[in-house]
């Protein structure tokens, strides 16, 4: 089935709410039964916790992005699988009576896949959109998402002294499918990697602007 | 539909219970009042449309839930993608569904139920969603079983080895081609750049012009130029129109790439064919980077098209291989909701259908027991135009006849209710009139046997009612009246309208009695005989009286004709012996004359007895006590007659003299028993032990006083005791024969009864029967 089981990262955050969750675990455990999928190659992303830093009075994200299991993403590209790594990102001013302000909202995606006719992967950077290729995916991932800054907001929007909370959304999907097959497989989950949230909280100071 | 308006009340047939939110039907009304154990299908007006706005709502919100799933199913597969929106709607068309099939159980228990229960309509209605269900049912497992299998057969043969081998294949040559473009183009510009070396032409001369151009031609390629460091197009040969291709292409360049490996190619595209361009970088000594050959090689027309759409083939054939298994659970799962949908909206529709279809027939069977309980006012209103409409209206029209037959028959019934009543009323009025006259009658049918017969006729014949009834009326009458009886008989059967009378001679309570006897047939309208009617009177008493009236006028005309030459013939014999009895010594003479007188005296004597009898004062009864009479008349004789024992005796039950009170007329009794006495007297005479006893009885029952005198004399035979009240019936010499004749006369007009009997061996009684006041 679509569900794989999900990594528990400190800090994550609870976007579904746990009645939707447990109606989906239960339809998913039902159909997990009565149609069971072949077991996924990839289960997670790993790498360490994203951060955030400011860099020419811009907030930037900072993170690693891998799987677990290069092989098997190898494999699922080689298999025509088009793969896109999705990240939304929202900056909020907390509050305390009020719920958070929300001042920025960011996607960045950056797809990968395998020409079988050059014998390479293609990989699209998020943020410039530039395609980078290389016969080698260890090597062309090593150079992409294992070492991502995404620029998010500008210092100006940030308030001396108050408290900010970051919030990414991490996925990797297949993407591109043939409309057709996009539309048949409505038991088939397009998540190759389970989306992981991330949380991350700073109280914003002019002083670190200028270290 | 509607159902029974009528009289506050309503019957619906199970409604058409699922009665149809389009057209309701199957509802009928009472326009008469219901029986109290009506069935459970009364229903008011009020809640009749509350049933058909339920089921409405029903049949809306089924009809919203199934459009529902499908849109959102549609909706689910055309726009979204996402696990947990898909799983959200799933998760609610999974509620739709098990709402519908939760509404078909429902349908199913409820049936199940009034099977059980012997509902009127169950059966029918379950046989029909049985039969709908199967119809639709068996084809539709039939097509799902059909169709999965024909899905695993297509999705298997899709990525059979020598489909995936083909596919290969063509990856295969698709690769071989553009390796070989690579690695010709390579090779040109390996060869190329020794050549330039080797001879030591310089980038950009004029001498570079001419040798690229000559190896252009040489290799037949489209481009080969140049280009510096600054990746400026230098010794630029083309050999034709290349449009904007290479600029489209050069964009594509990875330079680091090329730079890092030496080698690159890019694909380009113009109008008319398509172009595979090769870039090798040019170093110099020191091994950096100054320019890169470009080698352009003309290709076929989409050609690179053609590889991509191999490519790209490949990769989604590799995909969806990979995905064969989600494909397959995919079209399973949405054939088995399909199958599922309609399944249950089959079922679903097969129980609507059943119950359009069962309502009519149930609401007529409810209508029907009603009818069959009673009430004929049942009417069914039905609103459709179709068939059932046809029925229902031919139903309503026969329930009306019937209830107005049923109307006819009650008031009929009811007259002649009353017309028995009105019969009865006359029947037990003529009954009793029969029973209390004097007259018997009797009636008789064809075969002479007794139908009715009446107190009086009872009497005469001497049997109770119970005995005569069916008996041959020939059985009671005597051996001599028979052949009289039979004369009649033939005469009826002869004319059976035919009216005849004769006189019967029958021994009633031991008298011999004189009967009319009054025959009158009773003929069919056919004329034929078929029985009659027997009258009975007893003429005895109306003989005697009219016996007695006819010696009364005799008396008095003897009496007017007698009395008159007699005292003539009197005087004269007187004054003969006065005139000539000293005259005449012959004594015949003087007992000639004397034996006139004295014969002549008795006959006035006699005369003035006949002109009493004749001249019997009117009675004039008023309410008076007898025994003051009796007593009087008694002491009379008593004095006068002291040889004689008398006794005036108390009533031998109650011993008591008190009697009650009769309406007489006193001197007119007092006459009667003074007459009674003086028989009596005279029959005792000479008689040593005279004795006359008087017993006075009253006889409730029969609320009349009875006095009878007997004497201990010499008595009458039968037939004297018969004649002893008739006008000169005496035994004596110098008697008239007129006392007891008078007795009856005062006591019949008293309307009492006098009659002789023999209290025993000797000796006379006479019976006064007089009615107590």
């Amino acid at each position: 089935m679509a569900f794989r089981s999900v990594s528990t990262l400190p800090g994550r955050g609870c976007s579904y709410s746990k009645a939707s969750r447990r109606i989906a675990f239960a339809l998913a455990l039902l159909f997990s039964c009565c149609f069971p999928l072949a077991a996924a190659a990839l289960e997670h992303f790993v790498g360490d916790t994203p951060e955030v830093y400011f860099k020419d009075r811009i907030l930037f994200l900072h993170l690693r992005v891998s799987v677990d299991d290069e092989d098997g993403l190898r494999l699922l590209l080689r298999d025509g699988a088009i793969l896109e790594l999705a990240l939304k990102v929202t900056v909020e001013r907390k509050r305390t009576l009020w719920a958070n302000e929300n001042i920025a909202a960011r996607e960045f995606s950056s797809l990968l896949k395998y020409d079988p006719l050059t014998r390479k992967y293609l990989l699209t950077t998020p943020g410039t959109r530039a395609t980078v290729q290389a016969a080698n995916l260890r090597s062309l991932l090593a150079g992409t998402w294992k070492d991502l800054d995404l620029p998010l907001l500008e210092a100006d929007k940030f308030v001396q002294g108050e408290d900010y909370r970051v919030d990414l959304g991490l996925s990797l999907q297949y993407t591109e499918l043939p409309p057709w097959l996009d539309r048949s497989l409505v038991f088939w989950s397009r998540e190759v990697v389970q989306p992981e949230p991330y949380k991350m909280e700073f109280r914003f100071d002019n002083a670190a602007l200028s270290r | 539909m509607p159902l029974f308006p009528g009289d506050g009340q309503s019957v619906s047939s199970k409604p058409r219970r699922g009665q149809s939110k389009s057209r309701s039907r199957g509802f009928f009304k009472s326009s008469a009042k219901a029986p109290a154990d009506a069935p459970s299908l009364v229903k008011s007006k009020e809640q009749r449309q509350l049933e058909r706005k339920k089921r409405q709502r029903e049949f809306y919100l089924a009809a919203l839930g199934l459009v529902l799933v499908l849109l959102l199913m549609f909706v689910q597969l055309q726009y979204f993608s996402s696990v947990t929106v898909f799983f959200a709607l799933f998760f609610v068309n999974t509620v739709l569904i098990l709402g519908i099939l939760f509404v078909v159980l429902r349908n199913g228990a409820k049936l199940l139920l009034e099977r059980r229960r012997r509902v009127i309509g169950s059966r029918l209605r379950t046989r029909l969603v049985l039969a709908i269900s199967g119809m639709t049912l068996v084809p539709c497992v039939i097509m799902f079983l059909v169709t999965t299998q024909f899905v695993k057969i297509s999705v298997d043969f899709w990525f059979e080895t020598q489909v995936e081998g083909t596919v290969e294949a063509a990856m295969e040559i698709a690769r071989h081609t553009y390796d070989s473009a690579s690695d010709r183009l390579r090779s040109m510009a390996g060869y190329s750049l020794d050549e330039v070396e080797r001879r030591g032409y310089e980038w950009g001369g004029g001498s570079m012009d001419a040798y690229l151009e000559r190896k252009r031609a040489e290799y037949q390629l489209a481009l080969l130029g140049f280009l510096d460091s600054g990746r400026i197009e230098r010794n630029w040969r083309t050999g034709g129109l290349l449009g904007e291709a290479w600029q489209w292409a050069k964009a594509e360049v990875n330079w680091e790439e090329l730079d890092e490996k030496g080698f690159t190619l890019v694909p380009g595209h113009t109008p008319d064919f398509d172009l595979v361009f090769g870039l090798a970088a040019v170093r110099n000594p020191e091994g950096g980077v100054q320019g890169y050959l470009v080698l352009g090689e003309s290709m076929a027309e989409n050609f690179w098209s053609k590889l991509d759409l191999v490519s790209t083939g490949t990769s989604q054939y590799k995909l969806v291989r990979n995905l064969k298994r989600e494909l397959k659970a995919t079209l399973y799962i949405t054939l088995t909701v399909l199958t599922a949908l309609i399944a249950l909206a089959t079922v679903w529709f097969s129980f609507r259908v059943g119950r359009e279809l069962t309502a009519p027939i149930t609401a007529l069977v409810g209508a029907t027991e009603r009818i069959a309980q009673g009430d004929t006012g049942v009417r069914i209103e039905d609103s459709s135009s179709d068939e059932f409409a046809v029925l229902m209206n031919s139903f309503n029209k026969m329930s009306e006849e019937i209830g107005q037959s049923r109307q006819d028959l009650t008031d009929t019934n009811d007259l002649l209710a009353q017309q028995n009543l009105v019969l009865d009323q006359q029947r037990r009025y003529v009954e009793t009139v029969l029973d209390n006259i004097a007259a018997g009658v009797i009636s008789f049918d064809s075969e002479w046997r007794v139908n009715t017969a009446n107190q009086a006729a009872c009497v005469f014949l001497g049997q109770v009612q119970e005995y005569i009834i069916g008996r041959p009326i020939m059985e009671f009458l005597p051996d001599t009246e028979l052949r009289g009886a039979r004369k009649i008989g033939l005469r009826l059967l002869r004319r059976p309208g035919a009216h005849c009378q004769y006189q019967l001679v029958m021994p009633v309570q031991g008298e011999e009695r004189r009967l009319l006897t009054t025959a009158v047939g009773l003929p069919s309208p056919e004329g034929r005989f078929q029985g009659g009617v027997v009258v009975f009177e007893d003429i005895t008493e109306m003989e005697k009286m009219q016996r007695t009236a006819a010696w009364r006028e005799v008396a008095r005309r003897i009496a007017h004709e007698i009395k008159n030459p007699l005292t003539p013939i009197k005087l004269s014999a007187q004054r003969l012996e006065k005139k000539f009895g000293g005259q005449v010594r012959d004594p015949a003479f003087r007992q000639s004359t004397q034996l006139i007188v004295s014969e002549v005296e008795q006959l006035l004597a006699m005369v003035q007895e006949f002109s009493a009898f004749a001249k019997l004062p009117e009675i004039r009864p008023r309410r008076g006590g007898l025994m003051p009479i009796l007593e009087d008349v008694v002491n009379i004789f008593r004095d006068s007659h002291p040889t004689v024992r008398w006794s005036l005796r108390p009533d031998p039950e109650t011993g008591r003299l008190i009697l009650p009170d009769v309406e007489v007329d006193s001197a007119a009794m007092h006459r009667a028993f003074l007459n009674i006495l003086t028989n009596a007297v005279e029959a005792l005479e000479g008689q040593p032990d005279a004795r006359v006893e008087i017993r006075a009885a009253h006889e409730p029952d029969a609320r009349l006083l009875r006095v009878d005198i007997v004497d201990n004399g010499p008595g009458l035979s039968a037939d004297e005791r018969k004649r002893v009240f008739e006008p000169y019936f005496t035994r004596k010499k110098t008697g008239t024969g007129l006392g007891l004749t008078i007795v009856r006369s005062i006591v019949t007009e008293h309307r009492g009864y006098v009659r002789a009997f023999a209290p025993g061996p000797t000796g006379l009684g006479i019976s006064v029967e007089l009615p107590v006041a």
